[in-house]
């Protein structure tokens, strides 16, 4: 766990599904009990068809690159600890409307320090990976493939 | 019902500086007393009271500090960047609809010390919607623009080069206008280029300034405008806008996330006028980051999807331009007061007294944040 890093509630109703298949490092999204449509973050009702019912579906987590940011200080402390980082936005191959922000991580120990601006491109393939940074909190990362 | 009804009768401001001794409150109270003055209207006569919703200072006290009497009409305006034009708007309307008589709005702000910077509340836990991008490192707005911006070079090809006319345009303003605080500070291309990144391809130039200080505007019905102090500025059209699947600031979720909240409000602010993009003589367009004026400028029309970096490049923005931007300096040089002083600066173009004026200008469009739900104003004299 990085020391002071702002970490997401994950008790919530409305999302613990996500954190919970998180913490056993698996991807679910939300998607709605009708009509199926998927939808993130997650919300209470299904924004096409008004239903409440709520269901969340496995996703296998390969995505490509939406674009990314680059951020550098004045930062958090925690934050400015580990520059230089990367953080992705993911949309997901299974539907590209989902769109997940995580750190980019690479090698064999998923670091992601280290990483700047020409070590990635948008369109660049991505798997999700869950690292844990809390006893109840496993936050997505983006393990990058190879550059197109 | 609503167009050219009311006016903005008076404008104050205080001393704008990176670090004022005064407070919040106590620089409210200063400039709505000086717009006041500014309009010939006695503090008693104000019955309508519209701030932002961040503003820290409660309207009571402001109302038994300025001396002002019975009030009808008490409202405020979402999201920072976004809300300043709602707040002008929601007070033109309280009094076109005949509820109230004479408006006060104002922005008191002193973000100089770095605990006051949004990002710096960030909580031990987020519960909100920033839970998905806070702890993934997107730490601060100007990181969540650079996404976007990111995204946007991506589809349109928008260069650095191109970009950096934003900010170059708003120092030469600035250089013009004492009161600004980068009025002293010229800016080179080759000085941008090599400026320090804040969020790549964001350099410290494309981000608004740190300062403290208070803006306050009065409006009344217009045909009690025509009796005060200085010239009316009629408040023509006006709307909000908040675009299908928005989501503050990491807007990116939507079927076609290019296309911002400035989109849904441009339609709706047209929709309205008599007057349209192209007749438009001068714009201040919000640019806490020099990118969200090049989103606004494509959504409210002033050119196709794409084009507003060679709009810029082509020296559109400057005085002398198809659409001078941001005359005074902007939040990129003149003060940061969430859009506040772009408002001022339009009534000071409409007025013919403006320190880098516009020739003839009779038309303005002045717009809130494009990255939150937002808003726009067409003014006129
Ligand atoms: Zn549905």
């Amino acid at each position: 766990m990085i020391e002071g890093m702002p970490l997401p509630a994950t008790d919530d109703p409305l999302d613990r599904e996500f954190w919970s298949k998180a913490r056993d490092g698996k991807l679910v999204v939300q998607a709605c009990g009708d009509c199926g449509t998927s939808r993130f973050p997650p919300r209470p009702m299904c924004p096409h068809c008004q239903s409440e019912n709520v269901t969340w579906r496995d996703d296998p987590g390969t995505a490509t690159i939406w674009s990314f940011a680059t951020p550098r200080p004045p930062l958090l402390p925690a934050f400015e600890a580990i520059t230089p980082y990367i953080t992705v936005i993911g949309a997901l191959d299974s539907d590209p409307m989902i769109r997940i922000a995580g750190m980019a991580v690479t090698g064999a120990d998923d670091a992601f320090t280290g990483l700047t601006a020409e070590d990635v491109e948008i369109g660049q393939p991505l798997t999700i990976h869950f690292q844990t940074v809390s006893p109840d909190c496993a936050l997505p990362v983006w393990r990058l493939g190879p550059r197109i | 019902m609503f167009k050219d009804k009311t006016a903005i009768v008076g404008i104050g401001e205080t001393t704008f500086a990176k670090n004022l001794e005064e407070s919040e409150f106590q620089l409210a109270c200063r400039a709505i007393k000086a717009a006041l003055d500014d309009a010939g209207i006695a503090p008693g006569e104000v019955d309508a009271l519209s701030c932002y919703t961040y503003e820290e200072t409660p309207e009571f006290e402001v109302a038994r500090s300025v001396g002002m009497g019975d009030v009808h009409y008490l409202s405020q305006s979402p999201h920072g960047g976004g809300a300043g034009c709602g707040a002008i708007g929601h007070l033109a309307l309280s009094i076109a609809a005949g509820i109230a008589n004479v408006g006060v709005v104002w922005r008191s702000r002193k973000r100089g010390s770095p605990t006051k910077r949004l990002w710096a509340g960030v909580n031990s836990v987020v519960t909100d919607h920033w839970k998905w991008t806070r702890p993934q490192g997107l730490v601060r707005p100007v990181d969540e623009v650079a996404v976007l911006t990111r995204r946007y070079m991506h589809e349109y090809g928008l260069k650095r080069e191109e970009l950096a006319e934003v900010a170059l345009a708003m120092r030469k303003f600035a250089r013009n206008n004492p009161k600004a605080l980068m009025h002293a500070r010229a800016l080179t291309l080759d000085q941008y280029m090599e400026a320090r990144m804040i969020s790549d391809p964001l350099c410290l130039f494309d981000n608004c300034l740190e300062s403290d200080g208070a803006i306050a505007l009065v409006l009344t019905r217009s045909d009690r405008a025509t009796d005060c102090a200085k010239p009316p500025v009629y408040i023509h059209a006006f709307s909000q806008g908040m675009t299908a699947q928005h989501q503050l600031m990491t807007d990116y979720h939507s079927a076609d996330p290019l296309r911002s909240s400035s989109w849904a409000c441009a339609e709706n602010l047209w929709r309205q006028s008599d007057i349209g993009p192209a007749d438009i003589d001068v714009a201040q367009l919000y640019d806490a980051f020099a990118p969200l004026v090049l989103f606004s400028l494509e959504a409210y029309g002033f050119c196709g999807r794409g084009e507003a970096g060679a709009f810029a490049a082509e020296g559109n923005l400057r005085a002398g331009g198809k659409l001078p931007v941001n005359t005074s300096g902007g939040s990129l040089s003149e003060i940061y007061l969430h859009g506040m002083n772009l408002a001022t600066e339009a009534v000071k173009q409409l007025r013919g007294d403006a320190l880098t004026q516009i020739e003839g200008a009779s038309t303005c469009l002045v717009t809130s944040c494009d990255t939150t739900p937002n808003g726009a104003l067409v003014l006129r004299n």
